[in-house]
């Protein structure tokens, strides 16, 4: 298989890979990396806004995550406690006001004995990001533009049973949201939440 | 012991404070609204297990008929 050298075609002299390679070709290999990566850098991908380890919390807020820098983020979450399952809703805020209404649920679930647990709000007050102790993954469509904001998420518990959904919100207002806050039903909740950016 | 973890995502800042009296506010709203759909769905739970004893089914049998509760 040819090997680009420097970006530019085939390194030459490798005929098994028992066969040595020389510091030039070495210095080759390095210069393909960083074109490979700068296509990398130039191209799609999720980009770390922010890494925030909580605890004992009763509420968190994550505020100006949402920018014009980006139109689709991820959130990626995950409860350690409490150990039994406490429901941690949801709401997108803007200039640190929570909204609290207008989000619409509907989603499919199940538990590890087979009972389907589905989950369907009409214009509820916040909606259901995970449970603990569990994980949820969490992607939001265009939360800061003036828009209907939408978003898709997959988010899992376990305590005696292991419970698994995949649910879709939508928000139905044009608030330009420019962040969001995790609520626990009771209690408090200690965890790590990080939000990412995806590149066009 | 502070209630709230407030994170601002542009400058890093991080600030741990108690509720304040809207949020108090709007917390009590919505534990009562989560009794509320507590009550509901054991509301529904009840009306599901006397439908499956009229029907003279286990929630077992009822499972495998149906793949689970709604």
């Amino acid at each position: 298989m040819p090997i680009a050298i420097n970006g530019s075609g085939p390194i030459t002299g490798i005929t098994s890979l028992n066969t040595s390679v020389s510091d030039t070709e070495l210095g080759y290999l390095d210069g393909v990396t960083s074109a490979i990566q700068s296509q990398i850098n130039t191209a799609g991908g999720l980009v770390l806004i922010t890494t925030q380890t909580f605890s004992s919390s009763s509420a968190v807020n994550i505020n100006n995550c949402f920018t014009s820098t980006y139109v689709n983020y991820r959130v990626a979450l995950n409860v350690t406690s409490p150990g039994g399952v406490v429901a941690v809703t949801a709401r997108l805020r803007a200039s640190g006001t929570d909204t609290t209404t207008g989000y619409f649920t509907a989603g499919v679930g199940i538990n590890s004995s087979g009972t389907v647990q589905n989950t369907a709000v009409a214009s509820g007050g916040t909606f259901d990001f995970t449970a603990t102790p569990g994980t949820a993954v969490w992607d939001f469509m265009a939360p800061q533009l003036a828009e209907t904001t939408r978003g898709h998420g997959l988010y899992s518990w376990f305590d005696t049973v292991l419970v698994g959904r995949a649910v879709s919100i939508l928000q139905n207002s044009s608030t330009q949201f420019d962040g969001f806050s995790l609520i626990p039903s009771s209690s408090t909740i200690t965890g790590t939440v990080r939000v990412y950016g995806m590149k066009n | 012991m502070a209630d709230v973890f407030e994170v601002d995502a542009l400058t890093g800042e991080v600030t741990k404070r108690a509720f304040t009296p809207e949020e108090l506010a709007q917390r009590e709203a919505d534990a009562l609204a989560e009794q509320e759909r507590q009550a509901a769905v054991a509301e529904r739970a009840a009306a599901r297990a006397a439908l499956l004893d009229r029907l003279g089914l286990t929630e077992d049998e009822a499972v495998l008929l149906l793949g689970g509760a709604a």
